[in-house]
């Protein structure tokens, strides 16, 4: 498991006419702890997925520090990434693309069984990614995110596009495998309620180029986070910002 | 493989063509054109004293050879110029050039500078695939999908299991659409080869008959030959297609 303090400084990319730069992200800082569940919450476009991959050592051209403090003993850390496309290799099945990203698949592949079986894909082990349902394809996403014992697990709005009943039950799945495994995350949506029904702290980002305009924890516990006063509560503080 | 229902349409196109070449035969009454059954005894004494066979082997091992090198050696530029964009500008001018010199000019030249060997024509006609190859993996390397390729990187996966699971997959199509096109083109190259400077083979053997104007050997030898190419494309390539598409919807 390993905490993460980000500082950057800003974030350009080439813009489209090919001479200017855009600017995605401004003046950026937080950390967050070992274990902590952290959301990332922003208006599309804001830059969010740009965030993620720069903390996956996607994008090196950036200006900044982005340092990870990996457990003792571990070289460098274990990244796992859920990406909002699932990316699962659509020539390879469930099975085969989970074990792919092991370091040693010798002894992990009970570990991988195990998760497949907790995210209800047992069935559907050996099928190819082409002939699963988006929900079951983010699901496999997500297993092989875990599967690696990831030190940071980034997450990018993996639930969105999912309807409300399929999105409730994989965010269900995702707190029990975590709860079981903890290890910290950075979890950006667009979804207000459910960044308040699975964070630790909340992270508000402003539009593009995004910087941090709040940082509120979620101080109650996750099964009465969904009462309506608790939940009217949070939807109000982190708007707030937005309205500045 | 063969179901009935895809079978008969070709059974049936087969025989019309042998219908048409009879009677084209028969109104002819040409020396230059004779009977199928005329042709199909010069086959099967042609096979049974194993000439056919033995140049039809020789002829198969020289497409061996080159095929492997011009599918190794063109694979490997072409995805290194799909990958690297200095080297794409560095030596795209040579693949244009190469592209088009003429097959005729490569074969001359291999055995003007190395002699009239095995070696010289094998290279020869490997030097003419080469740029194909190239020129069609470079298209597939540069097609390959970018998220993929990040995801193999922040999961750390190493640039051998990338390439074998990440990259390899994608390229499959652009590899068996070079394979298919270069058999094709190689066998036909080969023959040139091997009436030029070779004293063995498929190719020297239509030369030699020619000389004697014996149109019933020269088709026998292709017809072999055709029949023999069709084989490998059922038995290779079409089980490899499936393979590689197995995953599709």
């Amino acid at each position: 498991m390993s905490g993460i303090r980000v500082s950057l400084c800003g974030k350009s990319f080439p813009d489209a006419s090919g001479n200017g730069t855009r600017q995605v992200l401004g003046e950026l800082g937080f950390a967050a702890e070992r274990g902590e569940f952290v959301a990332i919450l922003g208006p599309s476009g804001c830059g969010k997925t740009t965030l993620l991959n720069l903390i996956a050592g996607l994008d090196a051209a950036y200006e900044g520090e982005i340092a990870l403090d990996a457990a003792a003993g571990n070289a460098a850390p274990d990244i796992g990434y859920v990406f909002q496309n699932p990316r699962l290799l659509p020539w390879r099945t469930v099975f085969e693309n989970v074990c792919l990203v092991l370091n040693a698949p010798a002894g992990a592949t009970a570990l991988v069984e195990k998760l497949l079986a907790e995210a209800g894909l047992t069935e559907f082990r050996d099928a190819y990614p082409e002939k699963l349902s988006l929900g079951q394809r983010r699901r496999a996403a997500i297993v092989r995110a875990f599967a690696i014992a990831p030190d940071l697990l980034l997450m990018d709005e993996p639930f969105v596009s999912l309807d409300g009943p399929t999105a409730e039950r994989l965010r269900a799945m995702l707190l029990k495998i975590w709860n079981a495994r903890p290890t910290t995350v950075l979890f950006v949506t667009h979804d207000l309620d459910e960044a308040i029904a699975l964070a630790d702290r909340v992270l508000v980002l402003s539009e593009s180029p995004a910087s941090i305009v709040a940082d509120v924890p979620i101080a109650v516990p996750r099964q009465e986070r969904m009462a309506p006063a608790v939940l009217e509560e949070f939807r109000k503080r982190l708007r707030q910002p937005e309205k500045l | 493989m063969f179901h009935l229902h895809a079978l008969w349409p070709r059974l049936a196109s087969f025989f019309l063509f042998l219908l048409l070449w009879q009677l084209g035969a028969m109104a002819l009454e040409s020396r230059l054109l004779p009977l199928p059954e005329a042709v199909f005894a010069v086959l099967r004494d042609g096979f049974q004293s194993g000439e056919i066979p033995h140049h039809i082997g020789i002829t198969l091992g020289r497409v061996a050879a080159s095929f492997v090198l011009a599918m190794a050696i063109g694979s490997a530029i072409g995805i290194a110029m799909g990958r690297s964009r200095l080297l794409d500008r560095l030596f795209d001018a040579w693949l244009v050039l190469f592209l088009n010199v003429p097959a005729l000019v490569v074969i001359l030249l291999a055995y003007v500078w190395f002699g009239l060997i095995e070696a010289a024509a094998v290279l020869a006609v490997a030097v003419n695939k080469i740029p194909n190859v190239a020129v069609t993996l470079r298209e597939g390397s540069r097609a390959l999908d970018r998220d993929y390729l990040e995801m193999a990187h922040s999961f750390r996966l190493g640039s051998l299991r990338t390439f074998r699971h990440v990259v390899l997959p994608q390229l499959s199509p652009y590899f068996l659409a070079s394979a298919r096109s270069g058999l094709a083109l190689i066998w036909k190259i080969v023959l040139v080869v091997e009436l030029l400077g070779r004293s063995d083979g498929v190719g020297f053997q239509l030369h030699l008959y020619f000389q004697l104007f014996d149109v019933a050997s020269i088709l026998a030898y292709t017809l072999a030959f055709v029949a023999v190419v069709l084989v490998i494309e059922a038995v290779c390539f079409r089980p490899l297609d499936r393979r590689a598409l197995r995953w599709r919807r």
